[in-house]
């Protein structure tokens, strides 16, 4: 599923937004659908992150960020207690979403 | 209020110096090195004072702030130059960025004389957003295009004067590591200080909206320069990680490379861990019982029962495959720690995607392939209520590790040269159960089911670390042996009790036949439920109601049971072997199709009672038995399946 951006007179932000609200999942898609150099969508997606209107999600374990300790099937002394690598593992995609303060039309407010 | 001017570096961040610090005169001019972090700055700080600078906190905060003196060659002129800490936006974010909005958002007297933006010319945009905001603000500023060289690697060229005629500030590209350009830097400082501050630049459409229209207008501002200054060449050489990521992440390639790999994995699981199992077994089996059996040889019968045919014949049995999990967690690892791991999920994606299903539903069904448990609790990821029920009902049916036991078992010995492919078609099987119902469910329970966009980043390719691997395969590895040092040496002791109670046949505890134990009695109803699948042994149906709690305690629950079958008849019957005798009678000599079924049963019913708790505290406990019962219901009907249509083909 994608959409096209939105209207070409939006800014480089509002065009990305457009882009991900459509359903593209690739940063060359992004810009290939905007036109706007790799480097700025880079930039772009990582601004919209600082103003809260995207979030970062590392995907590749269900692990808290507090560790093992907070987890439900964490062992009492803190240490993984289902096989999982725990948190910190890199090695993994990140996924951006657009923030509920986004979807619900708020942004920036 | 923190500011920079008037402050004397007595006043400034002393916390420690080199030594050889040279600090600059009272009233000479401030020169401010900003830009994001890793741009070069503090390399160029070292360039320009000889790398004698103090080092210390700035009073008040924890935030490290350089300071030294500048004396540009052939020039006369001392500045007082500090090296801010990294930031990307004066809107900040973090102490540091704190810091150095504060020590620029000042009022104009108390400002850096001059602010140099260091600017990686690789990734300029990300450099000029910074800018931007500075620019809004009567403030002198010069940008110092750094990395030069990488940019023209990657195929980018930055025109500077193209790029000062665009922003209105001067620009210039210098090389602090060779140190070239620096003495240009200390020209263009001396000519801004020469004029008043730079008037801050008109803005567009938006200055006066919410902070994303305020943004936004930077970002047009931007891209506008970056737009006039940057050439790309046509013929950008595409990195050997664009190549790989063309071919593992191809719409229809990457499903199939996906599934090579996978299938080398068992492969090489299955026969390099081959005979180190083969050989345990023959520890357990041959001297581990000799010498309990003589440690134990006054014991009680019940107690020897308990530790030669329960704990050493079960739990060693599970112990035979410690070499064949290590090494499929180590090449697990390895593919994770690669990054191929990432691509694999993003391809699995689309396929979710495309069959209906909640694109984020793939990463806890991927976890899943691991331990269903963590798998459970990562649908927290998902923004929607149905979104979470239906992975939830999904990941149980996704194959976790501790299946991989039970298949290797029987597939080394039903299936010897076939035993990879066998093992790599469960997991096949695995990933069309998980298409198709959720598929199904998507059909029936849930027609609507909102969908959010997302976008995907993926970690670079690196080369795998010793390091890492071997700490990830260890800490895989200690969850398989603390399932086996608990849960099943519990469930050992239970089906040891059982088995030694009997309910026919008059004999004392202890002493009674295993076939007149409750365990057999137990085993005995719920092993008709089987026959249309092919695998009506009490054995059998005894080892899957075990599997509840567990897996691996499916392969105990055999190896126990026919130790002491065996202890009864004086025998001493390999496991496989006894196995497969009770299934050519269960089956009418349809032996491959029953074992077949049996595996089919086994992947797709309740994981363990672990994962069952884990439903329930996610989804709660209607949905978790619902769950349980769809789950029961699928792998009878796949058994059934499997092995009235295996039984066709003979």
């Amino acid at each position: 599923m994608t959409s096209s951006p939105a209207s070409s007179d939006a800014g480089p932000l509002r065009q990305v937004l457009g882009c991900l609200g459509g359903g593209v999942r690739d940063r060359r898609e992004v810009a290939a659908l905007t036109g706007l150099a790799p480097d700025v969508v880079d930039s772009a997606i990582e601004t919209l992150t600082r103003l809260g209107l995207l979030t970062a999600t590392p995907l590749g374990s269900a692990c808290p960020d507090q560790g093992c300790g907070s987890c439900g099937s964490g062992r009492a002394d803190a240490t993984a207690g289902c096989g999982a690598p725990g948190p910190g593992a890199s090695r993994v995609p990140v996924a951006l979403t657009l923030t509920s303060r986004h979807r619900n039309g708020q942004a920036g407010a | 209020m923190t500011q920079l001017a008037g402050r004397s570096q007595a006043q400034g961040p002393s916390c420690h110096d080199d030594g050889t610090t040279r600090v600059a005169p009272e009233g000479a001019p401030i020169v401010a090195l900003a830009g994001t972090p890793n741009v070069g700055k503090s390399t160029l700080f070292n360039a320009l004072t000889g790398a004698r600078r103090t080092m210390g906190n700035w009073p008040g905060t924890t935030v490290e702030v350089g300071r030294g003196l500048w004396r540009p060659e052939r020039s006369g002129t001392a500045y007082d130059l500090v090296d801010l800490p990294g930031a990307y936006s004066l809107d900040a974010t973090s102490p540091d960025e704190e810091l150095t909005r504060d020590l620029i958002v000042t009022p104009v007297d108390q400002r850096p004389d001059v602010v140099v933006l260091v600017a990686d010319a690789a990734h300029l945009s990300r450099s000029l957003y910074l800018l931007a905001e500075l620019r809004e603000r009567e403030q002198r500023v010069v940008v110092a295009l750094t990395m030069t060289d990488v940019a023209q690697r990657r195929g980018i060229t930055v025109d500077p004067r193209r790029l000062s005629a665009a922003t209105g500030v001067p620009v210039l590209a210098l090389d602090p590591r060779a140190r070239t350009g620096l003495a240009a830097l200390g020209h263009a400082i001396a000519d801004s200080l020469a004029h008043p501050h730079l008037a801050a630049r008109t803005r567009g459409p938006g200055q006066a909206g919410d902070s994303l229209d305020q943004a936004d207008e930077r970002f047009a501002w931007l891209d506008a320069a970056v737009d006039a200054a940057v050439d790309r060449h046509a013929q950008v050489r595409r990195t050997w990680s664009d190549r790989v990521d063309a071919l593992v992440m191809h719409r229809v390639l990457g499903p199939v490379v996906f599934l090579a790999v996978m299938w080398l994995v068992f492969q090489v699981t299955t026969t390099v861990a081959a005979p180190l199992q083969d050989a345990l077994d023959r520890l357990f089996s041959g001297p581990v019982t000799e010498v309990a059996n003589f440690v134990l040889a006054q014991a009680p019968t019940l107690v020897r029962g308990l530790v030669v045919d329960g704990l050493i014949a079960g739990v060693g049995m599970l112990l035979t495959f410690v070499p064949l999990m290590a090494l499929m967690f180590l090449l697990l690892a390895l593919l994770e720690d690669s990054g191929y791991m990432a691509r694999a999920a993003v391809v699995a994606d689309r396929t979710m995607r495309a069959m209906g299903l909640p694109g984020r539903a793939f990463l806890p069904l991927i976890v899943g392939f691991g331990c269903n448990v963590p798998a459970i609790a990562a649908t927290r990821v998902l923004s929607g209520a149905r979104q979470r029920v239906l992975t939830a009902l999904l990941v149980p049916f996704t194959s976790c590790s501790a299946r991989l036991t039970v298949y290797v078992m029987l597939a080394t010995t039903f299936f010897q040269d076939w035993a990879g492919t066998v093992v790599f078609g469960m997991y096949l099987l695995s990933i069309v159960l998980v298409i198709l119902v959720g598929f199904g469910l998507r059909r029936t329970l849930w027609r609507t089911m909102g969908s959010e966009p997302l976008l995907l980043d993926l970690p670079a390719y690196q080369r795998p670390t010793v390091r890492v691997m071997s700490a990830v395969t260890w800490v895989r590895l200690q969850g398989f042996l603390r399932t086996a040092g608990g849960v099943v040496v519990a469930t050992v002791c239970i089906v040891w009790l059982l088995q030694a109670v009997p309910v026919r046949g008059g004999a004392a505890i202890g002493e009674a036949r295993i076939e007149d134990s409750a365990y057999a009695a137990v085993s005995g109803a719920v092993a008709p439920v089987f026959a249309p699948a092919g695998f009506a042994q009490w054995q059998t149906a005894g080892a899957l109601v075990t599997g509840f709690v567990a897996k691996e305690a499916v392969i105990s629950s055999w190896a126990q049971t026919y130790a002491v079958s065996d202890a009864e008849q004086g025998a001493g019957t390999p496991l496989g072997e006894a196995i497969r005798t009770d299934f050519v009678a269960s089956s009418e000599c349809h032996t491959g199709p029953a074992v077949l079924a049996f595996m089919a049963f086994l992947l797709a019913y309740t994981p363990c009672v672990a994962t069952l708790a884990a439903q329930r505290r996610e989804i709660g406990w209607r949905w978790a038995l619902f769950g349980m019962g769809m789950q029961l219901a699928v792998a009878w009907l796949l058994a059934v399946l499997v092995f009235q249509i295996g039984k066709l083909f003979g």
